[in-house]
């Protein structure tokens, strides 16, 4: 073998070598386990957080009882002293928020289902890998398409975003919220929050937001959160939180889903991904979080998903658009953007490039296939934006010029549909 | 996977269970480590394991096949596996990025838009790859089975984001774990480094976890998001912070990663060197992403030809490194710049430096102070990338696949920088270089602590303002962020807990790399049960301060 050795120039410098500092396979493993050990007696909570963000099932059940049961014997000795130590030192809230889900939905939407989720002992958000799992199960009832039209109540007040003949004008929207007049000593005030797919436009819309005088704009994003796990972050606690402020938002944007293909506890059962319980919880859900900004003066514009490349992603995706839709329909003061028509390919699906209005092509969607890329996600705030403008009339005189988008997009109107 | 995870630990206990019971037996040993390899890999998507097989078995095949060829046959063989790598990295990578700038400007003729996935990791697989092909092509190295090449591509502590490690410095180390001195002699391995692999794991979980995550949350995000709501507090702590989010944020996977390998009985190259302690942009490269200065330097600056031909093209063969090492990057712009900034800045520093070293040939008055014109300051200059002659560095590392390094005393350039600079002296402009360049040389040559602070400040201002572009998700967006930055009312922040962790993460990396040693050797005496109780409680205290999940980590996009 006539291979050189490792040039020494560029191997890491030598170390202290101190007899202490090396072991054999097997004393290794053994400081490996104590180590592991010793973090997990220390972090017994954190396994119950994990466990329970694991997708409903018979794993998660078995995961959470013996995580608990840890938890309770470090709590017993005493071993969670240094976390909560801890967690009062950064000034965390160690209590649990539980979901609001239970206690609201009832009273707010007639026409949903009427159980309640049990109440749920974690808080909000918890450290965790990220975000509950999607649930590996799927259901059979997939398959349904999307409704973009509305047949079971009033016209959808459909934001398309493409600009073409079908779209409402955002002039149009039913005006069930009046008109406030806007001026830089009574601003608009904007709220936006949801996943991390809403994180991409809501990122975008801060640019045209942050450069008008007319507006004050709050972004709420959380990644890996959803309506189907308030377990791990609660979205309808935190509209009731937001709408309950002093003064609501003028205009509500929100967009999630991206998360929810997984199953749901409703009634303290479990529901499989897809199923008609499944979906009746869902829509229950949506309708309780819509309802909740209903304050008389407030708009919710709620961005539906774009297609999904994975098939069964987009599968619940259209389920999930679908009651956004007619959930939308029964509300004037909801709005539901559709993505469809812009991001969909020639066959109605999954397509990853747009051509902007100049003919230029863009890469639209991020390479996992659910995301938006920051072109797609520009386009799409630049259309909520200029709804939003329509809407509060701020491109009169005393409003401030837009400043251009960062990136140049098309104009709304021009897209392909 | 991610290495701060749940899954990733059990998975390690698991890949580190069947390393220490396969110990005597290394086909099987070599088999679950790719096996293993590829499952890492593979959680991911499963997809990207097809094309990290196709790359494994396409660039051994090309190494094989070079064998027993002429050395004009050779370099046909070489020239296709790079044009090979180069094509599979373009298509997945820059595909894409081609197109939306052919659309752009002269239109697209008719191609269209792809949608491909992009692997994670490919750029650092890919560099692993042709480094083997061009060490057995310059007989560095001689051609290996399958099964060894295709562990030292796969290998999962440094598969996906590096650090970058050559075949001439993995494959003898799996020689010594696989290979017996005879048939019959058993196979022993060295003791494991457990005290320093913990050391490495525990920093580098610290500095992702902790430092990385808090500084993109409170700080680096939402200020990037929109620069222009921001006050200029909060500007210049999210300026000041992505230095630092950056810097632990690799820096803390490259010290895992390492870490990890460790354990498994490999040492890698070390990959960051304080950074931010560097006096010049090339003392920079010295210090930042080693593996990938190192690879860029041996594999496209000194085959471009290094300083060897002119001044003029050496200023061009560091631009064009420079800017394919942004590039490397991502498909993007920005990259571009960022790598033109740093390209930009390296070829001022050297012409700088040749004219310093003119002009001390030419002055009446003896240089004063320690550094004589060709001493330690003008000969950090006068190099390449690295510290590295181009002459010496290629014959020797041909001789070795090492890279041993040469500060020539004079040359060529330097004579010819000496006319340069005899015709021109009497120019204005000549006059005000040379006042300037005198200046620093002042300041160099005093003594005093102003030099090296004021060259710390430029270099880390230079390196800082790159990385906005880095950073920012567009041109506009970085422009929107200088603009503000330069606009903003001054404002206060909300987060004043973040202007400490920011001066604390710059400040560590200038204190002096002793007191780093004196600790990890205050933790390798101890006993190592209160060592395995220690690092236990470490990983439980990164969990807490850190925010809730795991961010992804910045480099896996490359």
């Amino acid at each position: 073998m006539s291979n050189s050795p490792p040039p020494q120039t560029t191997t890491a410098e030598p170390r202290p070598v101190a007899s202490r500092s090396r072991a054999d396979g097997r004393a290794t493993i053994r400081r490996i386990i104590i180590a592991f050990l010793t973090a997990a007696v220390l972090s017994t909570d954190q396994l119950v957080a994990t466990a329970e963000q694991m997708p409903y099932g018979q794993s998660r059940s078995a995961v959470l009882a013996a995580s608990s049961v840890l938890d309770r014997a470090a709590a017993g000795l005493s071993l969670d002293r240094p976390s909560s130590a801890i967690e009062s030192a950064l000034g965390r809230d160690p209590e649990p928020a539980g979901s609001q889900f239970a206690t609201v939905v009832a009273t707010q939407e007639p026409g949903s289902s009427a159980g309640s989720d049990p109440p749920e002992t974690t808080p909000d958000r918890r450290p965790g890998n990220g975000g509950p799992t999607g649930a590996a199960t799927t259901s059979g009832s997939g398959g349904r398409t999307a409704s973009r039209s509305s047949t079971d109540g009033p016209p959808v007040t459909h934001s398309s975003l493409d600009g073409t003949p079908q779209r409402t004008p955002a002039a149009e929207v039913d005006p069930v919220a009046p008109v406030r007049s806007i001026s830089p000593e009574d601003k608009l005030r904007l709220w936006a929050g949801g996943d991390s797919l809403g994180e991409y436009v809501g990122n975008q819309l801060l640019h045209p937001l942050s450069d008008s005088e007319l507006t004050e704009v709050e972004l709420d994003y959380r990644i890996s959160t959803g309506l189907a796990r308030p377990d791990y972050f609660d979205w309808l606690g935190q509209i009731q939180a937001v709408m309950g402020e002093g003064q609501p938002p003028d205009a509500v944007i929100f967009m999630v889903g991206g998360n929810d293909d997984q199953n749901m506890l409703a009634q303290s059962e479990v529901v499989e991904l897809g199923s008609d319980a499944w979906l009746a919880e869902y829509r229950r859900r949506v309708a309780a979080f819509m309802d909740t900004t209903n304050t008389g003066s407030s708009l919710l514009y709620w961005i539906g998903l774009p297609p999904m490349r994975d098939d069964e992603r987009q599968s619940i995706s259209s389920e999930i658009n679908a009651i956004l839709t007619t959930e939308a329909a029964k509300r004037p003061w909801v709005t539901f953007i559709d993505l469809g028509p812009q991001f969909s390919g020639p066959d109605g699906g999954y397509q990853a490039q747009i051509t902007d209005s100049d003919g230029n092509q863009r890469v639209a969607r991020a390479p996992d296939g659910v995301h938006i890329t920051f072109a797609g996600s520009t386009w799409v705030a630049d259309d909520i934006w200029a709804t939003i403008v329509d809407r509060w009339d701020l491109t009169n005189p005393a409003a401030p010029p837009l400043a251009p988008l960062a990136v140049e997009i098309s104009e709304p109107g021009l897209l392909p549909g | 996977m991610l290495f701060p995870t749940v899954t990733f630990a059990v998975f390690f206990v698991a890949v580190f269970l069947a390393h220490l019971g396969l110990k005597d037996r290394p086909l099987a040993w070599k088999t679950m480590m790719l096996a293993a390899s590829y499952v890492f890999y593979g959680w991911w998507n499963w997809r990207f394991c097809g094309l990290l097989a196709l790359s494994t078995v396409a660039n051994w095949a090309f190494g094989a096949v070079m064998a027993d060829l002429p050395q004009r046959a050779r370099r046909v063989v070489m020239v296709l596996a790079a044009a090979a790598n180069l094509a599979m990295l373009g298509l997945f990578k820059y595909y894409g990025f081609f197109v939306e700038a052919l659309s752009s400007s002269i239109g697209t003729g008719g191609l269209p838009l792809l949608d491909f996935v992009l692997p994670i990791g490919i750029s650092f697989f890919t560099f692993q790859a042709l480094s083997y092909v061009v060490d057995v092509y310059r007989r560095n190295l001689d051609g290996r089975p399958l099964l060894d090449f295709a562990v030292y591509l796969a290998f999962f502590p440094q598969l996906v984001a590096g650090p970058i490690v050559r075949a001439t410095e993995f494959l003898p180390q799996l020689d010594r774990l696989t290979v017996r001195d005879s048939p019959t002699s058993p196979l022993t391995r060295p003791p494991i480094e457990v005290s320093e692999a913990a050391w490495l794991i525990g920093r580098g979980l610290f500095k992702k976890v902790v430092i990385a995550s808090y500084l993109a949350d409170t700080i680096v995000d939402p200020v990037f998001a929109a620069p222009s709501l921001a006050s200029k507090t909060d500007l210049l702590l999210a300026f000041y912070g992505y230095a630092v989010q950056i810097y632990a944020d690799f820096s803390g996977y490259t010290d895992m990663a390492i870490g990890i390998a460790l354990l498994l009985g490999f040492r890698f190259p070390t990959n960051f060197d304080n950074p931010y302690r560097a006096l010049s942009i090339q003392d920079f490269w010295r210090r930042w992403h080693m593996t990938l200065s190192r690879w860029l330097q041996d594999y496209l600056y000194i085959p471009l030809g290094g300083n060897r031909i002119s001044p003029l093209v050496t200023y061009r063969n560091l631009m064009a490194t420079m800017i394919l090492g942004g590039l490397w990057h991502g498909a993007a712009w920005n990259f571009v710049a960022w790598g033109g900034v740093h390209g930009a800045a390296l070829a001022g520093e050297r012409y700088i430096g040749q004219r310093r070293r003119s002009w001390d040939w030419l002055d009446d008055e003896p240089a004063a102070g320690p550094s004589t014109p060709d001493g330690v300051t003008s000969s950090k200059v006068d190099d390449g990338l690295a510290t590295v002659d181009a002459t010496t560095a290629e014959a020797t590392a041909t001789q070795t696949g090492t890279v041993t390094a040469k500060n020539p005393q004079t040359g060529p350039e330097t004579e010819a920088a000496a006319k340069t600079a005899t015709g021109t002296a009497a120019g204005g402009r000549e006059a005000l270089w040379r006042r300037v360049v005198r200046t620093i040389d002042r300041f160099d040559r005093s003594n005093s602590w102003v030099g090296p602070v004021v060259r710390w400040f430029i270099t880390f201002h230079i390196v800082g303002l790159a990385w906005v572009l880095f950073r920012a998700d567009s041109f506009g967006l970085a422009w929107d962020f200088f603009t503000a930055l330069a606009t903003a009312p001054l404002g206060g922040t909300d987060n004043p807990m973040v202007a400490l962790v920011v001066a604390a993460g710059i400040a560590a990396q200038l204190l002096p790399s002793r007191i780093g040693l004196r600790l990890q050797l205050i933790y390798a005496r101890m006993d190592p049960t209160l060592q395995s109780i220690g690092f236990g409680g470490w990983i439980f205290l990164a969990s807490r301060l850190g925010p809730e999940g795991v961010a992804p980590f910045i480099y896996f996009q490359f």
